[in-house]
Parts: structure tokens; sequence; C-alpha cells
């Protein structure tokens, strides 16, 4: 009885002095270097993990052929009166990107970095509302920058730095917020904020502002650490109460955050200062 | 010796690794699977409680250094699912059967979830909100039922390898009388 109650305070022990360790800072230098050993086929394994996704996905959406024949007609028809509007988007899109010039074309300081891994530690289902990248403080991360997508549309923010690797939270997330304007508006302004884990709301827009659905809403600015002009997402709704003091639109992520494998974190100038 | 100790560590880093990296990535109820902890039970009942206790410390350790969330939550999760799943196996399920490890596995996994999650809010200082939250519970469910499928499975293909585990799964035929000459 003796030994067994020994042998649990050994392991008790164990643990106590690792989180000792680790708390005091003296196995960080280890930490450090097996994150960045590691980091590489993380992201090879996590790539791996994107790509079953997919097909299981792809999969588990042609389940029901028939229901799904029935629902692709419906979807056709949809599609017809969407495509008109899209084709618009598109070459407002197009213009768009002409206009932001992402990275190179703007001269931006960026860091370009491989997704992990994705966590949310205290919420099991908003698990694909906060990523992990391999880049961190040495490559000159910090907390409130923001992590855009191939396209240049911003994805998420930084939230937690280690040495060699860094946590955001996608923009569909609650703990994500921008200053935000619509294009074209740089008065309307407002704070966009993701909802839960699907959309992203913007609130705080003056009730003498003038916003409709179908606009873009863009970084503005006001935030030392992000960049302004970086597209958040396209208006889908506007709600708009009388005896409200503010009026709220919906925004539309423009990309998946389940398709995410590779992203960059914008360093602004300021950064090296 | 020195052999199975790189081994069990090898295992430790690669299902760390596949855990942090490719089950994340996962989408619906196959990212809720935790390959650590159903190798933990597994470790537990075939190479004994000692094993499984490093094991789970050093898988632990790995899962906390890759992870944002405050530094132990992994480690106290697996060690008190071990000794708990220790205790059950020295003392309830003593025969090493399909249901027996799946009532391990369900019971460590519990453990894990509820230790971890108690440990974050108290490192974080918050106070646990999951009483009332029905997604939550949802989400562990198919975690539960994700991690009892690959117990199962990995009991079946151990002992459709493995000889000397053949116990685990009783063949019909050895049950039947003998044919009389």
């Amino acid at each position: 009885m003796r030994i067994k109650h020994r042998k649990k305070i050994i392991w008790i022990s164990a643990f106590g002095l690792l989180v000792l360790l680790h708390g005091s800072g003296i196995l960080r230098p280890l930490e450090d270097v097996f994150i960045r050993t590691l980091n590489p086929v993380l992201g090879v394994v996590f790539r791996t993990g994107v790509n079953i996704g997919r097909v299981y996905r792809e999969q588990s959406s042609r389940g029901d052929y028939a229901q799904a024949a029935k629902d692709m007609e419906q979807e056709l028809n949809r599609l017809r009166r969407e495509n008109a509007e899209l084709f618009e988007i598109k070459k407002e899109n197009d213009i768009l990107r002409e206009h932001l010039g992402f990275l190179e074309r703007n001269k931006y300081k960026y860091e370009m970095a491989n997704i992990i891994s994705r966590e949310n530690y205290l919420d099991a289902g908003a698990r694909t509302e906060a990523i992990i990248i391999d880049k961190g403080r040495s490559s000159g991360l910090f907390v409130g920058l923001a992590v855009v997508d191939q396209q240049g549309i911003i994805v998420g923010k930084i939230a937690e730095v280690k040495e060699n690797s860094a946590k955001a939270y996608l923009s569909n997330s609650e703990k994500c917020k921008f200053a935000a304007v619509v294009m074209g508006q740089e008065k309307t302004g407002g704070i966009a904020q993701g909802k839960m884990g699907l959309v992203i709301e913007m609130k705080f827009i003056p009730q003498s502002s003038s916003v409709s659905a179908g606009g873009m809403a863009v970084s503005s600015g006001l935030e030392p650490a992000v960049p302004r002009g970086l597209v958040i997402g396209r208006i889908s709704e506007v709600r708009k109460e009388n005896n409200d003091l503010w009026q709220t639109a919906a925004l539309e992520p423009i990309s998946d955050p389940a398709e995410l494998i590779i992203v960059s974190v914008i360093v602004p100038e300021l950064a090296d200062g | 010796m020195y052999a199975k100790i790189f081994i069990y560590a090898i295992s430790a880093l690669a299902l760390a690794v596949f855990q942090a990296g490719l089950v994340s990535a996962l989408p619906s109820w196959l990212g809720e699977t935790d390959l650590v902890l159903t190798a933990l039970v597994l470790i537990l009942g075939f190479a004994g409680a000692r094993t499984a206790y490093f094991w789970a410390l050093g898988a632990g350790w790995i899962l906390d250094v890759l992870s944002f969330a405050p530094f132990g939550a992994n480690i106290a999760g697996l060690l008190l699912a071990a000794v708990l799943a220790d205790f059950l196996l020295s003392n309830l399920f003593t025969n090493r059967s399909l249901y027996s490890f799946l009532m391990l596995g369900a019971i460590a996994d519990a453990c894990y979830e509820f230790c971890s999650y108690f440990y974050l809010n108290i490192a974080l200082f918050r106070w646990p909100d999951i009483f009332f939250d029905a997604g939550f519970f949802l989400q562990k469910a198919y975690g539960l039922g994700a991690n009892l499928v690959l117990i199962g499975t990995s009991l079946y293909l151990i002992s459709h390898f493995g000889a000397s585990l053949k116990p685990v799964f009783l063949k019909q035929e050895s049950l039947k009388p003998p044919r009389a000459l």
C-alpha cells in the first residue's frame, strides 16, 4: 500500500516538475528546438488531413443521389439567378485585387506560413475557428497582425505567439475583431467580428450611413498592425432598426477556412522599429 | 529494453504529431478522434501500468508543447485517465475482453476530457460553463464514439496479426465440443 502511494507521489511529482520547468522557462530552448524540428512534418501531416477532409466532404455530399438531383435542380435555378450577379462581383473582385495589388505590389512586408494544426482548447466545437502556423516570434510576428490568404483576403488575426509558432483566430471566430469600413464609403466604419464560426458581423455602423448588400467590407487602417484596404468579406445583409443607435451588416467570408493550408502574415513597417 | 523505450518514444511522438496535425484538420466527428488516448488504453492493457504512465507523461508533454493551451492540461488529463483506467483494470475489468477495453476506453475518455477541461479553467481562472451546453456534450459524444470504434478496430487488428493476443477475441470454433470419433 505504501509502495503504491509512493508511486503515485512520484508520478504527481514528475508532472509538477515538468510544469515547473516549463513555467520557469528552463525547458524553453528544448521546446523551441522541438517545435522547429517538428514544424515541417506537422505541415505535411496537416495538409494530408485537409486533403482527407476534402475527400470526406465530397463523398458525404454524394450520399443521397435522388435528393441530390432534386436539390441540384433547385440549385441550378438559383445559380442562374446568381450568375448575373456573380459576374458583376467577379469583375469587381478583379478590379479590387488590382486596386489592392496585394503583397509585392503594395510592398507589404509579409511572412508566409504553413498551417500546422487547428485548436480551440476550451471549445471543441469551435476548432475550425483557430489555426496554428509554423512562424512565430523569431520571424517577427506579434499579437494583432493580420493573416491573409493567397488572394490577400483577411482570414484571421494573430492571438498568441511562441518562438517558432503562432496561434491565429480566424475571421469567423467571435474572438477575432477588425476595425472595418465599407469600400468606397470611407466614413462608414464599424467593427467586424466573427459570429458562431460561420459569418462575420459588422457592428456599430452609424444609422446615418447608407450600406447595401453586395458591398465589400475592408480593413479601415485604424489598427496600427493591420494595413488599410484588406478585404474582410462581402456584405450579404443589412439589419437596420429605427430605434437602434447602430445598424449591423452580415458579411460572408470569401475564403473557406477548411481549405486553408498556407497563409501570409502582414508585418507592417512599424514592426521594424 | 532500450529498443522498447525507443519504440514507445517514437510511437508517442508519431501519434502526438498525427493528433495535432492530421486529426485537427479532419472534418466532423473524425476530428474528434483521440489517437493518443486510444493508444494509452491499449498500452495499459497489453504493456502494463508503468509503461502506460511513462507513455502518458511523454505523449502529454509533446501535445502540451505543440499546443497553445496552458501547459500541463494534456499531461494531467492523460495521467489521471491512466490512473483511473489502471485501477478499473486491476479491480473491475480483469478479463481483458473487447467489452472491458471498450468500457475502459469510455471511462478513460470521459476522465481525460473532464480533467483537461477543468485544468484549463483553473489555469485560466475561469468558471466552467459547460453544464448547460448541449453542443459541448454532443461534441464529446462524437469523440467518444470515434474512440470506441478505434479501440475496437485496433483490438481486432492486434488479435488478427498478433498471435499472443488471441484471447481478446474468442473464436467460435474453439468453444465447440470436440467431435466424437
